[in-house]
């Protein structure tokens, strides 16, 4: 004989209104194995949890069912309640009888009544035979992994470099700072990149709780949160950062020029180079590609001159072991290659170009020193069209979503062409202006009265070139007249996409990503930073397009959730995962191919399978694989489910 | 000689002789017949947009019942032709409701099941798929050399992109790899895919002669010698009325508007009555001459 309490909320009239509470709590009055049947207008009050507590002590119930709302809201409510109250909190089961029937029986209010007794029944059923479960505790690596160095894994790592734990910091490129270093100034305040971003880079190249791993990339994680194995790729420089000082001389003498990426193809640079005079470190790399004595077997110029030696042909790439317990994806974004829309003419006309490109031909350490010349010729553009949403909010080329920066960034290239070119005239297509962040829409709303841009509500079918004018053919919407006009440069707005690389590392990552390829959120908004992964965090553009004050939000976001992690003693985890019965399991593996957390394995010795119980996340997918019914989820065995169906037929 | 099917169009037994004759002597020259249908009716002329208009699809799909006796490929030249009849024949294969009515239509034309393995080839696709280009440039005896060709590729052939299926609309290149498979330069211009005016020369003469005049303009200030087109209607457009715009602009300077299959004909040395130059506005023969081609 058990003895079971059974709380009936009226949540208000949501479930009064439709349920006949009375009856209900006579019913289950004089139930077998029901000892107290109570209810009150609001469970979840702190009356109503006292009620919940007092009886647990007063009557030594050994379960309890609240008929209440979904588990989702309050299930976790009550079980404290129980837990202070002493009873084990897997011995507490909630009925719906609000989401799966007051609210959707509002109009037939008997048989409302009769399906609460109903679901009320079988939960009776099931605490009769829960099990008292203990909650799983793991130790926690207190060391973090952040990946990618730019805007957003250096705020983070900063952030959880500051709270007094260790962070690792990869960084695909050979120095830090991601797209924003390539920017020339940035809105609303036009204030310049470089000069707020490097006192950051600074800050993370020197700081001692900081390993700054440049130049490389994950290659593997294994483990779960609070316990990643990480193999970091560190690929070779051939400059032995050690001994170089960073003196420049090797870049200085370097006989081989290639196109720069830094600069999106506008510049040159060395095959023996650092990315930008801000670079940190600033350390060269020697690209293979455009290496003379790599292509040649001939050259050697920077062995000779470097006076420190470090200069080292023969290194190989190194695989870095590190241990953590968070990891915070950052890894930014791309821009979509223009050469996906062939109606701008990009790739054929040289004065086509996209933002990025603009902010290097803008920039100070730009190619043109900063200042504004076309690429054909050198030329300063006298007339020049900005073009928005070009392949984004356009589901023809796959990217229905807004890139979310394009409004403000080409408004800001159409201001700082008008201080360096006053005679010039800037043209600014658009669909309309998002322009949503602090102090945005009083920066458009100055662009267009006071800076005397021109702004041109439609849309651009097709550049051509005709001598060395760019003709463009728009529409004026507002107007409804056809426009063309003879530009000397068009700058393209294109698309925010993922970066390159992304989807790969979501592989390595055991987490997964949208269909445009931005690493998913664990929920929109309220976990806007978890991934679907445990211990794994979003920060910045890897989750979705966004600005810089966004994205440095964010990424303070993903550290104090690193931090509120690290912060704990141990790691928690519900206790409601897979078991296997080792008298019934024949060790086949099926559950070790059905799972999709990896927490399934052979053990070596027995050749019975095993949970690994901090991955392990309660899905279930293993049971129903079971051939031989081995696998069970605690507290919901298929006998516990046959008795529940059965009480209710 | 393999043998296939073969639908020439309205235009190609009129006006655009030059078009026809050079395809099929073009084709001999290459070991291939192109069978013409026999008694073949109008393509359907516009491609029926209204999804209740069935019966425009009976024209077409009769030369698919007869097309399918001698090969799983018909090929066709007039740009309306082939875009009226790869459309009709894409509804017809994926809407079996439609089928049925038109089959419906039909008696005794559509007794056996409906011709599903057809494709619509155009002329192009034959060369490239079943010739290939590096093939073609072995066997032609005259390249093109030093001939500068600007290929203009008209609206019927490519779009609508989704159901023609063909090359990339925006950023077509299948005839700069013809003109250079048969020795000569192509000449990329930026207006090589705008409207060359269409059927406004019927109903607005001037605002389609503007059209065909930037065009124009657009390929001589790229450097082209000639242009070359497939379409029938561009052609009329492009060529003829370079009389107009030599009358209306002083500094004009006429310049030769090839068919598709006359620069084949050209290049696998084919005599000068097969060529047809005479149908040409503006003759080419003077540009040939200079380049040591006829």
């Amino acid at each position: 004989m058990k003895k079971i309490g059974l709380f009936i909320c009226h949540c208000g009239s949501n479930i009064a209104g439709t349920v006949d509470i009375a009856k209900v709590k006579g019913y289950f009055s004089e139930y077998d194995d029901i000892e107290i049947s109570d209810d009150y207008k609001y469970m979840c009050s702190e009356p109503g949890q006292k009620k919940l507590r007092d009886a647990i002590k007063e009557r030594e119930l050994d379960g309890v069912v609240v008929a209440c709302c979904s588990p989702r809201m309050h299930e976790i409510t009550f079980r404290n309640a129980a837990v202070s109250a002493g009873l084990n909190p897997y011995k507490v089961e909630i009925a719906n009888i609000r989401e799966q029937c007051s609210w959707v029986h509002q109009k037939e209010k008997d048989k409302a009544t009769e399906k609460a007794i109903a679901i009320i029944k079988t939960m009776i059923e099931k605490v009769k035979r829960d099990e008292p479960l203990q909650p799983i505790e793991f130790n926690i690596t207190k060391r973090a992994l952040v990946i990618g160095g730019g805007i957003a894994g250096i705020t983070a790592a900063i952030d959880i470099a500051n709270a007094g734990y260790e962070v690792i910091l990869v960084e695909k490129r050979h120095s830090i700072g991601g797209k924003m270093l390539e920017l020339s100034e940035t809105f609303p305040t036009l204030d310049c990149a470089q000069c707020t971003l490097t006192p950051k880079t600074v800050e993370a190249g020197r700081h001692p709780k900081i390993k700054l791993l440049v130049y490389s990339e994950v290659e593997e994680v294994k483990g779960y949160i609070g316990n990643f194995d990480v193999k970091i790729r560190r690929k070779a420089s051939y400059v032995d950062w050690t001994k170089c000082t960073g003196c420049g001389l090797c870049q200085e003498k370097c006989p081989a020029k290639t196109e720069s990426e830094f600069d999106h193809g506008l510049g040159e640079r060395k095959a023996i180079y650092t990315l930008s005079p801000q670079a940190v470190p600033n350390k060269p790399i020697i690209d293979k590609n455009s290496c003379r004595f790599f292509r040649e077997g001939k050259c050697r110029v920077c062995e000779k001159i470097c006076p420190v030696q470090a200069i080292n042909y023969e290194m190989k790439d190194e695989i870095i072991e590190e241990k953590v317990g968070a990891i915070i994806v950052a890894t930014g974004y791309d821009i979509l290659e223009t050469e996906k829309i062939p109606e701008y003419g990009y790739g054929m006309y040289k004065d086509v170009i996209d933002g990025l490109q603009f902010e290097r031909l803008n920039s100070a350490s730009g190619p043109t020193g900063g200042e504004i010349r076309r690429p054909s010729d050198g030329k300063v553009p006298k007339e020049v069209v900005f073009i928005k949403c070009v392949g984004s909010r356009d589901p023809e080329k796959g990217i229905p979503y807004c890139s979310r920066i394009c409004c403000m960034y080409l408004g800001k290239h159409a201001r700082l062409y008008k201080h360096k070119v006053p005679d010039g005239q800037a043209y600014l297509f658009y669909m309309d202006i998002r322009s949503f962040g602090k102090g945005y829409e009083e920066f458009i709303q100055q662009s267009m009265e006071e800076a005397n841009l021109l702004y041109i509500r439609g849309r651009v079918a097709r550049i051509m070139q005709e001598g060395d004018k760019l003709v463009v053919w728009g529409v004026d919407t507002l107007s409804g007249r056809k426009v063309e006009i003879k530009a000397d440069m068009v700058v393209l707005g294109t698309a925010v996409i993922p970066s390159g690389g992304a989807k790969e590392l979501a592989k390595i990552l055991r987490t997964s990503t949208d269909e445009y390829g931005f690493f998913s959120e664990a929920h929109i908004k309220l976990k806007p930073v978890e991934s679907m992964t445990g211990g794994i965090y979003l920060a910045g553009c890897a989750q979705a397009p966004k600005d810089i004050p966004d994205t440095v939000a964010q990424a303070g976001a993903a550290a104090a959730k690193v931090l509120s992690l690290f912060g704990q003693e141990k790691m928690v985890q519900e206790p409601l995962i897979a078991c296997v019965d080792a008298d019934l399991c024949s060790g086949c593996g099926i559950c070790v191919t059905a799972c999709p957390f990896d927490a399934r394995m052979l053990d070596d010795e027995s050749k019975i399978s095993i949970v690994n119980e901090a991955l392990c996340q309660g899905c279930g997918a293993c049971v129903s694989a079971c051939p031989n019914k081995a696998c069970q989820l605690r507290n919901a065995s298929p006998q516990t489910y046959m008795a529940m169906v059965d009480r209710y037929l | 000689m393999e043998i296939y099917p073969y639908f020439p169009g309205c235009a190609l037994s009129t006006k655009a002789k030059a078009l026809d004759i050079c395809a099929r002597e073009s084709m001999k020259a290459l070991g291939i017949e192109l069978k013409e249908l026999e008694d073949w009716t109008c393509c359907g002329a516009v491609f029926p947009l209204a999804e209740d208009e069935h019966i425009r699809l009976v024209s077409p799909a009769r030369s698919f019942y007869k097309a399918i006796k001698y090969s799983d490929r018909l090929v066709t030249l007039c740009s309306a032709c082939f875009n009226v009849l790869r459309r009709s024949l894409k509804v017809l294969k994926e809407n079996a409701a439609r089928r049925e009515r038109v089959i419906n239509y039909m008696e005794e034309e559509a007794l056996e099941p409906f011709p599903e393995q057809l494709k619509i080839h155009h002329f192009i696709e034959l060369i490239r798929d079943v010739i290939g280009f590096e093939n073609l440039s072995t066997k032609i005896t005259k390249p093109l050399q030093g001939l500068k060709i600007a290929p203009f590729y008209d609206c019927l052939t490519f779009r609508p992109p989704k159901e023609m299926e063909f090359e990339d609309s925006e950023n077509p290149r299948i005839f700069s790899n013809y003109i250079t498979a048969l020795g000569g330069i192509p000449v990329d211009f930026p207006y090589r895919s705008e409207c060359c005016g269409a059927h406004l020369s019927v109903s607005n003469p001037d605002v389609s002669l503007e059209c065909s005049y930037r065009i124009i303009k657009s390929a001589q200030l790229a450097g082209a010698e000639a242009l070359l087109t497939s379409c029938p209607l561009c052609h009329y457009n492009l060529d003829f009325r370079q009389k107009e715009m030599a009358e209306k602009n002083i500094d004009f300077k006429p310049i030769p508007v090839f068919y598709l299959t006359q620069i084949l004909g050209i290049a696998l040395g084919l005599p000068k009555e097969v060529l047809g130059f005479e149908k040409n506005y503006v003759s080419p023969l003077s540009l040939l001459e200079g380049k040591g081609l006829i």
